[in-house]
């Protein structure tokens, strides 16, 4: 087998925007790759469309505490608030870095950043919505991708797109490097380190009706937990409320932000009810319950399974303007003008609260105790600050992405003269290359997608807005037959190009780790907090349940340890809008 | 390579070739004129020119030219900053133009041949 | 409302022989499907090895750019009840295909980085963002939704015939820059775009306007760069 053994000091997994914002500060130290399974900018980051959050107060008054505020109320208190005031203290000066490398934010009239209302985001501690979100029309993802990826070009950090990563080598406590596989050729390739940066973003795939893009599998989670390294608080999975019915595809809050709103079978605007003061713009997790309680309770459009968002009464040109990607969509997929029909939606699958546990610059945790992997960082969707606790609030990711991925990159800089560089031996080499071998080899009689779409329902029916003991368990026990099926696995495809088929087959093994770590963690939380809601457990347990879980795998099975919230200037309290 | 044609990519192909075309006329075009040096090649060439399938062949000549001018016109009035939202229109309208600046000139062609 | 439709896909297949050959699936889709569900379901259910690209799958990433009834669109914004009964398939033309519908890309993210893409302004920033009045960037709006899927460029006969064009999508690059009131490096950038293979090498043939998955009126943008390029002097290449 071909084998190229690359060095570089930093090595960043991922070209989203916490990867490319990570590598930008990295590459001021010393040399820098970024691996990608996809060409750069075609990162899911590029989908985000509503905008990205910080108290610049360019629409009206606004401050960072209230932002931190609104921050911690929205993860329902079980956010980290040093973490959290540190993120949106951090936010002013990076979008303002931002602006400067170049995203072509949306204006005032009087040139400065524009900025929107969206969920959650209120002033003066909840009183009423605040314009805080920064836009770039409905594509601001995309417009601070390319803004990012493009400085990342002129300041000489080398990226080496369609490499999918396969391990990531830890040993002794130091991160080694990473082994990759060249999707092109099918070659491996040795990248040795002094830091690994993760930034591989979410891992909405493993549900049925997901906004998120085909390659967020999550794979590099699974990766570093099969090695010991826990996932922190994996049971918070956010479903955003407003996807297009049968498809999944994000209409943006910045919609209701604009003055969408929803409504139910009999015409009723039903969030007046589940959310008096601030409506329509409630945080994600009690918009999406209150459709689904909607649509289970009968009061979904002709009794069918989705409601309306409606827009019609937004002034056609302000949709222009301002959301003119979900415009298209929506003509493009339903063949509906939203200006003049109500656009069918339905709660989808959409972003991990949970990840890689790690401090504030983005060193990940090896306990819970604070202790940390010499040279392992990550930022982004991926990691778990935790900025978002229990529910993110709207546009805080795309700033988590941006704020901890410099401060990670930054972090890495401080220590590079210090760490040693990085080996990885033939044999770690060896394993995944027969790893690699084994599932092109296998001759069973299962496919990848009857596994996955069986995982994706089962986690969709199961794990998904609503979930039960009963369900939870039931799910494991399907999890536990489809880990059989998995060893039954055949693929057809044994070509060494462009072998999708067998990187599918991959990713799907660690979904299913993935799957099992979050079922379990779901399940040995018994209470409702954010997005993870039990029906069995409908209350929110303080007493009991304010602390991260850390769910490690040992040599019996997935256990499961505790770390306290860090709680430093917000005090408890009933969450209500 | 099979590529499906659009308005724009048929009007270019048909630009370039009605160029290639008018470059040899124009050779021939010097070639001939090269030859008249006294009244009598002159006559000769002229007893020529009467032959029909020459007519016919200045018809399309004709044709060529005025395409030819009028595809360059497009694409100049676009350089000069008319809108590109136009620019079917604007094909056909040229298309029309030529049509019609054919007709007329083939109708005295034709009434000069009779 | 379900109906069968035909894929008939131009595969590539580097190490069988023969390495091109035409497969066709018959597969039921509905509606609501898009020419890239299909794929898929040939993936998962006929054929394991069948191989393209994909991401977004709703029009946003890039990814899934291909030749579908002899025209450049995305896989993933095309629906199946658009298109006849027999869909035809084949990668983006004009670039060497790597597996079936995969083509390598390399040669097109290369002209990217001929026109230097990204914002260049050494002047020291101000403390807070710089001011850019909305109709300062209404100029650039349309050129910053480009996804980079190669559609336009892998459309235009310049480019079939000069590889080495810069072709529309990096000349679209170029105007976001050069039309950005906050980039500095205007006559750079010139420079970089106006060469032989560059800038006056369009001929306004539309091929790409045709086939811009985001509707950009690509070939507007380049005129508007000839006409900057001619005012500030940059008539060579
Ligand atoms: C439709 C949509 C709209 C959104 N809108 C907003 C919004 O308005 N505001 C907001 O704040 N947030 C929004 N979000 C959330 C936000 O976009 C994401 O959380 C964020 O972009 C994640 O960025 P990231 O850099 O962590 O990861 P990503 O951008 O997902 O990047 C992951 C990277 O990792 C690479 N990768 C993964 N695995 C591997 C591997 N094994 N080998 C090699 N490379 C690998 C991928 O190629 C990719 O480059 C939205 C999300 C979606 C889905
Ligand atoms: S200009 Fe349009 S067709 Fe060309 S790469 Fe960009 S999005 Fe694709
Ligand atoms: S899959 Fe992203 S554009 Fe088609």
């Amino acid at each position: 087998m071909d084998i190229t053994t690359h060095y570089f000091d930093t090595v960043v997994i991922g070209s989203g925007l916490a990867g490319c914002r990570a590598a930008i500060e990295s590459v001021n130290y010393g040399t820098v790759a970024v691996l990608s399974k996809l060409y750069p900018t075609r990162s899911h980051s590029t989908a985000a469309q509503g905008g990205i959050g910080a108290a610049l107060g360019n629409e009206e008054e606004d401050n960072p505490e209230w932002h931190t505020y609104d921050t911690v109320k929205g993860s329902d208190f079980l956010g980290d608030q040093d973490a959290i005031e540190i993120m949106c203290y951090d936010a002013i000066p990076t979008i303002i870095e931002l602006e400067h490398m170049g995203v072509p934010f949306s204006r005032t009239p009087e040139g400065k950043i524009a900025q929107r209302r969206f969920g959650g985001h209120t002033r003066d501690f909840g009183a009423a919505p605040v314009r805080r979100a920064c836009y770039s029309a409905d594509r601001t993802g995309h417009a601070v991708l390319f803004a990012l990826y493009e400085q990342c070009q002129l300041k000489g950090v080398k990226f080496f797109q369609e490499f999918q990563v396969l391990d990531i080598v830890i040993e002794n406590n130091k991160v080694q490097g990473v082994i990759a596989l060249n999707i092109k050729n099918g070659s491996i390739h040795v990248f040795e380190a002094k830091a690994v940066i993760v930034a591989s973003g979410g891992y909405g795939k493993l549900f049925k009706v997901t906004s998120n893009a085909y390659a967020t599998t999550g794979e590099c989670l699974s990766i570093l937990f099969r090695q010991g390294i826990p996932l922190e608080d994996m049971e918070f999975f956010q479903f955003h409320p407003t996807g297009l019915y049968g498809l999944g595809i994000l209409i943006t809050e910045g919609a209701r932000g604009e003055g969408g709103v929803l409504i139910n079978g009999k015409g009723e605007r039903f969030m007046e009810r589940y959310a008096p003061t601030i409506k329509d713009l409630a945080p994600r997790d009690m918009v999406s319950r209150a459709i689904l309680t909607e649509i289970r309770e009968g009061r979904g459009i002709n009794g069918k399974e989705y409601v309306y968002l409606d827009l019609r009464h937004i002034d056609k040109k302000i949709l222009q303007e301002r959301l003119p990607e979900i415009t298209t969509f929506c003509k493009i997929y339903m063949g509906i003008d939203p200006s003049e029909s109500p656009i069918p939606v339905v709660p989808t699958a959409h972003y991990a609260m949970g990840g890689i546990p790690t401090d504030n610059d983005g060193r990940v945790l090896r306990d819970v105790d604070g202790s940390v992997v010499e040279g392992l960082y990550a930022a982004g969707e991926c990691a778990c600050v935790s900025v978002h606790g229990a529910n993110r609030l709207g546009c805080n990711s795309l700033l988590d992405t941006v704020v901890f991925g410099r401060r990670a990159g930054k972090a890495v800089g401080s220590v590079l003269k210090s760490i040693e560089r990085g080996k990885v031996k033939k044999e770690r080499i060896k394993i995944n290359i027969d790893c690699i071998e084994m599932i092109r080899n296998n001759k069973g009689k299962e496919t990848v997608a009857s596994i996955r779409k069986k995982l994706q329902s089962s986690m969709m029916d199961k794990c998904s807005v609503f979930r039960t003991e009963e369900g939870l368990k039931e799910l494991l026990e399907e999890i536990k037959i489809l880990k059989e099926r998995y060893k039954e696995l055949t693929i057809s495809d044994k070509s060494q190009i462009f072998n999708t088929e067998l990187l599918e087959a991959v990713e799907l093994g660690h979904m299913l780790t993935l799957s099992e770590v979050i079922a379990l963690s779901a399940l040995q939380r018994t209470e409702s907090r954010g997005a993870h809601y039990r029906e069995d457990y409908p209350e929110r347990d303080d007493e009991n349940w304010l602390k991260h879980t850390f769910a490690f795998l040992t040599e019996k099975d997935i256990e499961f340890k505790y770390k306290p919230v860090r709680i430093t200037r917000f005090k408890l309290e009933e969450r209500k809008y | 390579m099979r590529y499906r044609w659009s308005t724009g990519s048929l009007t270019w192909l048909i630009h370039r070739i009605t160029g290639v075309i008018l470059t040899f006329y124009l050779i021939a075009h010097i070639y001939v004129l090269s030859h008249l040096k006294d009244p009598q090649s002159y006559n000769e060439i002229m007893a020529l020119m009467k032959n029909p399938a020459v007519k016919i062949s200045e018809l399309i000549l004709l044709a060529v030219v005025l395409k030819h001018a009028f595809a360059g016109l497009r694409i100049t009035l676009f350089e000069l900053g008319v809108s590109t939202k136009y620019q079917k229109s604007i094909t056909y309208l040229m298309a029309s133009l030529v049509a019609l600046l054919w007709s007329i000139g083939a109708f005295y062609f034709i009434k000069e041949a009779l | 409302m379900e109906r069968f439709y035909t894929f008939k896909i131009k595969r590539f297949l580097p190490d069988k022989t023969p390495l091109i050959r035409w497969d066709e699936f018959r597969i039921k889709l509905n509606s609501m499907e898009r020419v890239l569900d299909g794929l898929i379901k040939i993936k998962e259910s006929i054929d394991g090895t069948l191989t393209f690209r994909k991401s977004c799958a709703h029009g946003v990433c890039g990814s899934c750019a291909m030749k579908i009834n002899g025209k450049n669109r995305l896989a993933c914004q095309t629906l199946v009840k658009d298109l006849t009964e027999l869909v035809e398939i084949e990668p983006l033309p004009s670039l060497p295909v790597i597996k079936d519908l995969v083509v390598d890309m390399t040669l097109f993210f290369e002209k990217n980085d001929r026109v230097l893409p990204y914002l260049i302004n050494d002047e020291p920033p101000p403390e807070r963002e710089r001011l850019q009045l909305p109709k300062e960037q209404e100029r650039i709006l349309e050129s910053i939704t480009c996804v980079m899927c190669g559609s336009c460029t892998t459309s235009c006969p310049i480019f079939w015939a000069d590889k080495n064009y810069l072709g529309p999508s990096a000349l679209l690059k170029a105007y976001r820059f050069l039309f950005d009131s906050r980039d500095r490096a205007t006559e750079q950038r010139l420079e970089a775009i106006t060469g032989e293979h560059g800038l006056w090498r369009c001929h306004s043939v539309f091929n790409c306007i045709e086939v811009c998955p985001k509707e950009i009126d690509i070939t507007k943008h380049i005129l508007k760069l000839k006409r900057f390029a001619v005012k500030k002097g940059f008539t060579g290449g």
